[in-house]
């Protein structure tokens, strides 16, 4: 994706945000005092300020674009695609933590991490991904008393 | 003078409790996260708030201050013996650092820009404690209407000066501002905002959003580009961290100047460590008999700098400590990281608990002396901790930030919140988008409505009171001239241009 048209999109997201904001302002009520400003009055404006200010740069990349507009935001489709992985492996590590507790979750988040993302072989993935379960262990269950899920090893 | 009796009490208590042990460790701590490049003051204090709830605080906010601190020496490591700089604030450090050590002087380049570093720390540890009370006994006087044009003033300038780009700067404040509209109105108790989601009742946390906004994103960063820290092979003794006496001589005045530079700089909300030092290197560069040398490795393009960065943080504590007001993305987290122990920042803690801020001043000054020491004897110890951890940033800093937002809450919302902010705010930077101004917005939101609300409760519905107060009525003047000006400026350009095209060509 080119600069420019990351540009313009990024601005209609935040656009989006600023008018759903808006939108989500119309639904509450007046202020019971009389006094203009209710609790819509506030976040009302944030909208508005949001919207105008998001729609500069939009403006400006139409209008003047920038030297490097052309140039991709990212460097390759495959570096998109590693980062759409990290996320994927993420969000996937969270969805496991209720059921396979906290340390199992993270010990295989590490190991994908290490082999996918970092290219690192099996032994020194799982050291790591060890390592790693203990040093969280030590440092937040035994050293801050916080208690990390166990899902269904409760 | 009553205030400097009680930060020699404070330094005696704190060298003879357990606080010193978190200092040292605080200061440790902020070193290698400064000088690893991808973790900068910001998320290296979001990484470790949650770890910090446990403690009391003082303890808590002595062990926080003091990663802060570190961060401002730990920058420089990387700087000097890679090329690459370990934060934003130590960039320039590159210019005359790595040059010398190309010469074969990395040692006495760590050993000046370790005493620049501490006496710029020592510099703005005395402007605190000199300015902190005035400027509190002068804030007494602000009631709502004056602390929402301090509130705009404020906004307004980080949104300006945090980066290229006016609109951009003023957009994520306003998103930032927005984000702190979430949840309950304080005033009605009207729950507003949640788009009908149940967690988001409770609002927008601080630490999701920091760390999804530095931490996270700048993991995509070190995902995209790799991380690759490549040291020049040099011995880094003791023994060879001393500058010549003409070289330290030649700093001498640098160091003053630096410390001047990074102090006011730090003041001014929105400016912070990263104008301070390319302020101060241009001021360096222009009062050498020899500029031209300059990028070569001279010394006082080294520690003007160096000293500047560790003055900033002095500066930038007077209007947080003082006003609430934090001046940056890493004072923006502190204040979160205060509010979240129940400490509110402002006048009134100069006048409810003086003892406070005394334990601040004492945990700064102690943490600096240990960061020396750390930062001229220890280096080798850092070089090979970085070498080892920087391998494993991505999997180390994934699982730090998920189980950090996970122990703030014990929610896995704030998780996903984390993420999401993560995601959207790579692409954010990538355009240029500044961070700082939507922590800065929904650390400050909250009280800027605040104060607005009950200003206009009190003129009963009159929105002249921000007029009949000459602080509220200079400070929204000012706040909303900066962010006219940019504007202003661009049209006045356009018609110059267009009246010039259609001039007639002269006969």
């Amino acid at each position: 994706m080119k600069k420019y048209v990351a540009e313009r999109v990024f601005s209609l997201f935040l656009m989006a945000i600023a008018a759903s904001a808006y939108w989500q302002t119309l639904a509450l009520p007046q202020s019971r005092t009389g006094l203009v400003t209710g609790p819509a009055f506030y976040p009302r404006w944030l909208s508005i300020l949001l919207f105008f200010c998001s729609a500069v740069p939009l403006v400006k990349s139409v209008l003047r674009p920038s030297k490097d507009a052309e140039t991709p935001i990212v460097s390759s489709y495959w570096v998109l695609g590693k980062l759409a992985l990290f996320f994927v492996l993420v969000a996937a590590a969270l969805l496991l933590i209720p059921y396979s507790g906290w340390f199992l979750a993270q010990f295989l988040l590490v190991v994908a991490l290490e082999l996918i993302l970092e290219n690192r072989r099996w032994p020194r993935a799982l050291i790591i991904s060890g390592a790693s379960v203990c040093v969280i262990y030590l440092i937040f269950e035994m050293g801050l008393n916080i208690r990390l899920p166990r899902g269904l090893f409760e | 003078m009553e205030l400097f009796h009680d930060v020699g009490n404070a330094v005696l208590h704190l060298i003879f409790s357990v606080n010193i042990f978190y200092t040292i460790l605080g200061g440790f701590i902020g070193t290698l996260a400064g000088a690893l490049p991808g973790l900068g003051p910001s998320s290296s204090l979001a990484l470790f708030i949650p770890m910090t709830f446990f403690l009391n605080p003082i303890t808590g906010i002595v062990f926080l201050l003091n990663i802060y601190q570190g961060t401002m020496y730990g920058g420089r490591i990387t700087s000097i013996l890679a090329n690459i700089p370990g934060d934003a604030p130590a960039i320039v450090t590159c210019f005359e650092g790595y040059p010398l050590a190309l010469q074969g002087r990395a040692g006495p380049a760590m050993g000046i820009s370790g005493v620049s570093s501490f006496f710029g720390g020592l510099f703005g540890l005395t402007g605190l404690a000199l300015f902190a009370m005035p400027v509190s006994n002068f804030a007494v006087r602000f009631g709502p209407p004056e602390y929402f044009g301090l509130m705009v003033f404020a906004l307004s300038c980080i949104g300006i000066l945090s980066g290229d780009n006016p609109a951009k700067g003023i957009a994520m404040a306003a998103l930032g501002l927005l984000c702190g509209t979430v949840g309950h109105d304080f005033v009605t108790g009207q729950i507003r905002m949640t788009y009908g989601l149940v967690d988001l009742v409770d609002g927008i946390d601080l630490i999701p959003l920091a760390l999804g906004a530095f931490a996270v994103s700048e993991l995509l960063f070190v995902l995209e580009k790799g991380m690759r820290v490549e040291f020049i092979r040099t011995r880094l003794k003791l023994s060879n961290m001393y500058p010549s006496l003409e070289e330290f001589l030649r700093c001498k005045y640098a160091i003053v100047r630096g410390a001047l530079t990074g102090f006011l700089v730090g003041v001014l909300p929105g400016a912070g460590g990263t104008p301070a030092t390319f302020i101060s290197y241009a001021i360096e560069k222009k009062v050498s008999s020899h500029p031209e040398k300059f990028g070569t490795g001279q010394v006082e393009g080294l520690s003007g700098p160096e000293a500047a960065n560790n003055a900033s943080e002095g500066g930038a504590l007077i209007p947080l400590l003082t006003l609430g007001v934090p001046g940056s993305g890493g004072t923006a987290i502190l204040l979160g990281g205060l509010m979240i122990w129940g400490i509110r920042p402002g006048p009134m803690l100069f006048q409810q608990n003086p003892e406070f801020i005394s334990y601040v001043i004492a945990g700064l000054l102690v943490g600096n002396i240990a960061l020396l020491i750390l930062n001229i004897g220890f280096i080798p110890i850092f070089v090979s901790l970085l070498k080892i951890i920087g391998p494993y940033f991505t999997s180390a800093i994934t699982v730090l930030c998920l189980t950090g937002v996970y122990a703030t809450s014990y929610n896995f919302f704030d998780a996903w919140v984390m993420l999401g902010f993560g995601g959207i705010s790579y692409f954010a930077r990538k355009l240029d988008y500044p961070m700082a101004p939507l922590i800065l917005g929904l650390v400050l939101g909250p009280r800027t409505e605040d104060s607005l609300r009950q200003a206009i409760m009190m003129s009963e519905g009159s929105f002249s009171i921000f007029f009949k107060s000459p602080i509220a009525a200079v400070l929204l003047i000012v706040g909303v001239g900066i962010i006219a000006y940019p504007m202003v400026r661009y049209l006045f350009g356009l018609i110059v241009r267009q009246s010039n095209t259609r001039r007639p060509p002269a006969a």
